[in-house]
């Protein structure tokens, strides 16, 4: 039998411990279940098992090695903050530089302000704190954007489709999208949907929006549309926003039921390849997602730019340390080892953590130009809510420990 | 005296939410251990669930080696079924047991020992060979059934064959879940599960004994 601890610490900026908690930690989730499935029966990557990473991606995941590469599936072990990037792909001894990338605070434990109830098939958390030390905004504010040039449009009718991508700068939740349209006719409604994606693309593992689940979804009605060009920035609030977080790569795809090339949609777009870092730029410059086929498949427009406004709030930021695992102890009838991390809060306010995960690695396999190559993902694997709250002050830090212990 | 070679087939189960059994307290990870013994004809003559008792010490120390990550320049010693310490980073074939007929080395294994399980078990006290000798049963290939989850709770499944065709009865008192993990190109293996079967399991000649052991999480 495996039972977890879970303790949480509050700390003083001085150092001094001001609050212990201590409770059962409840909640391994399928993601858990479905990763230990996959080693005992050696999944192949001809027939991967699929399952959705925290950006509810449905994604492959094997233990498929490719001598010298094999994937770091299971790991939790993290580098600190968001402005470093984690290689989780090694090459026996070295880390390669193709693998997925993505802030070494999204692995490890995670910790949030959310309170739903914890069920099985929970991807994320329900609302999960960024690193960094901004506060929490208010009210939303403008985050991510394209808003230079404006000199060329596309057409969103039937199977004809289009995805903007962006990466956050900070965790925050995403209350709505601007974007630059225009009518031509009666196209009807247009669908407004957010989407994850694989992590960010390195070099040869480009991930398009097409496999993800809908983050949030909203629309724009016919009557907000402005009717000749170049038209105007038009905004769609999602009924349930949603978290988006630092570093990932996210998708806006807009798409409209029928239509034809007389009653469609026009989405502007600047062709001057504008020097921004974000939404994202690949090797080749800013790019566009466009799909004929109604998302099942991605073609990439380089050296241009969806015209875009991205707009939601923070709950706040906690500086994140690295997640350490440390204690092995081994003491007939037990067993047991300590995940450790540390978060100092910093934003100038007092943040309330309600929730607690712990996000594991695994890997996938993918193809390209006939060769094989090591990629993967990161999965929710616990979520435990906190309860009571606590309460971290500015200033103080907040030291959780995750326990697995084993009795025979 | 000889039997004839049981059949299996590498095979993907899915289990049915209201199939899964519940005998968990929330925030317990633990393994559903089933034992079914059938006779030629396939009928049930013996058939028992239980909770499994014993994760040894094996199955966390190879948790940590994945999860830390444990890395080449500073290995973790792990015991193998010889009780040979084994220095080990992490690597992709860790928990891996999805072996073949016959194969003794990884997977599902029985014994006929009675001594309580400890967390420093390392292998089965007495395992039961495969083959089909005095005291010898024949091991089917290991097959596994996919995740599944209700409300409260996850599991897959890990499944072998045991048929006896010794020409007498053979007592099973204890299972085990044998995994793999490996060093560069070297395979070993490693106890993760042992539980001793209070009274033991008959399993008498021609018929075949089935094990399952269900990982589960329950919130």
């Amino acid at each position: 039998m495996l039972r977890t601890k879970l303790v949480l610490e509050r700390f003083s900026e001085h150092g001094g411990l001001v609050e212990r908690k201590i409770q059962p930690g409840r909640s391994f989730l399928k993601g858990f279940i479905e990763l230990l499935y996959v080693q005992h029966a050696e999944i192949p990557y001809s027939g991967p098992w699929w399952m959705r990473n925290i950006d509810q991606v449905n994604h492959n995941v094997d233990t498929y090695s490719s001598s010298p590469y094999f994937k770091a599936n299971l790991r939790v072990g993290s580098t600190p903050g968001g402005t470093f990037v984690y290689v989780p792909v090694n090459a026996y001894r070295f880390p390669v530089i193709w693998s997925a990338t993505f802030p070494g605070a999204s692995l490890g434990l995670v910790i949030g302000n959310g309170t739903a109830p914890v069920t099985p098939t929970d991807r994320r958390l329900d609302m999960m704190f960024g690193p960094g030390k901004r506060p929490p905004d208010g009210s939303p504010v403008r985050v991510e954007y394209c808003d230079v040039g404006d000199d060329a449009d596309y057409e969103i009718y039937g199977t004809r489709w289009c995805a903007a991508p962006f990466i956050p700068r900070f965790t925050h939740r995403l209350t709505s999208v601007k974007v630059k349209i225009y009518r031509e006719g009666n196209p009807g409604d247009l669908a407004v949907r957010i989407r994850g994606a694989n992590m960010q693309p390195s070099s040869t593992d480009d991930p398009d929006p097409g496999s993800g689940l809908d983050l949030a979804s909203g629309a724009i009605p016919q009557a907000a549309m402005p009717g000749s060009s170049p038209g105007a920035l038009i905004e769609c609030a999602f009924p349930s926003p949603v978290d988006v977080y630092k570093g990932h790569l996210y998708y806006i795809i807009l798409y409209i039921s029928g239509g034809d090339a007389s009653n469609c949609v026009h989405w502007r777009y600047d062709t001057a390849d504008p020097l921004i870092e974000r939404p994202i730029r690949n090797q080749y410059g800013n790019y566009r997602q466009t799909s004929s086929n109604s998302g099942a498949s991605w073609s990439e427009s380089t050296n241009s730019a969806w015209i875009f406004e991205e707009y939601g709030q923070s709950i706040g930021e906690f500086e994140i340390g690295g997640c350490d695992l440390h204690d092995m102890t081994i003491s007939n009838p037990n067993a047991q080892f300590t995940i450790k991390r540390y978060f100092a809060n910093l934003c100038g306010q007092a943040l309330a953590v309600n929730e607690v995960g712990l996000v594991a690695f695994a890997g996938r396999t993918y193809e390209s130009g006939g060769y094989t190559y090591p990629s993967g993902s990161i999965f929710l694997i616990a979520r435990d809510l906190v309860s009571p709250t606590v309460v971290v002050n500015n200033g103080e830090i907040l030291r959780v420990s995750y326990i697995p212990q084993i009795t025979v | 005296m000889e039997g004839d070679e049981i059949e299996a087939k590498l095979e993907l189960e899915v289990i049915k939410p209201e199939q899964i059994p519940h005998l968990f307290e929330p925030g317990e990870v633990g393994c559903v251990l089933e034992v079914v013994v059938t006779d030629k004809e396939g009928k049930v003559t013996d058939h028992r669930i239980q909770k499994s008792q014993s994760f040894v010490r094996a199955f966390l120390e190879l948790l940590w080696l994945q999860m830390q990550p444990v890395e080449f320049v500073d290995p973790y010693l792990i015991a193998d079924v010889g009780n040979m310490g084994r220095s080990l980073f992490e690597n992709i074939r860790t928990f891996g047991c999805a072996v073949g007929i016959g194969d003794t080395s990884r997977g599902i294994r029985v014994g006929t020992g009675t001594t309580a399980p400890n967390i420093n078990d390392y292998n089965l006290e007495t395992p039961i060979g495969h083959g089909t000798g005095v005291g010898q049963l024949q091991y089917s290939a290991m097959t596994f059934g996919a995740p599944a989850s209700d409300t409260t709770t996850s599991q897959f499944t890990i499944t072998r064959n045991f048929a006896n065709a010794s020409g007498g009865s053979i007592t099973v008192n204890e299972i085990g879940l044998c995994v793999g993990s490996a060093r560069e190109s070297n395979l070993y293996s490693f106890l993760t599960i042992r539980d001793v079967i209070a009274g033991g399991i008959a399993v008498p000649n021609g018929q075949t004994l089935t094990v399952n052991y269900r990982p589960q999480c329950t919130v």
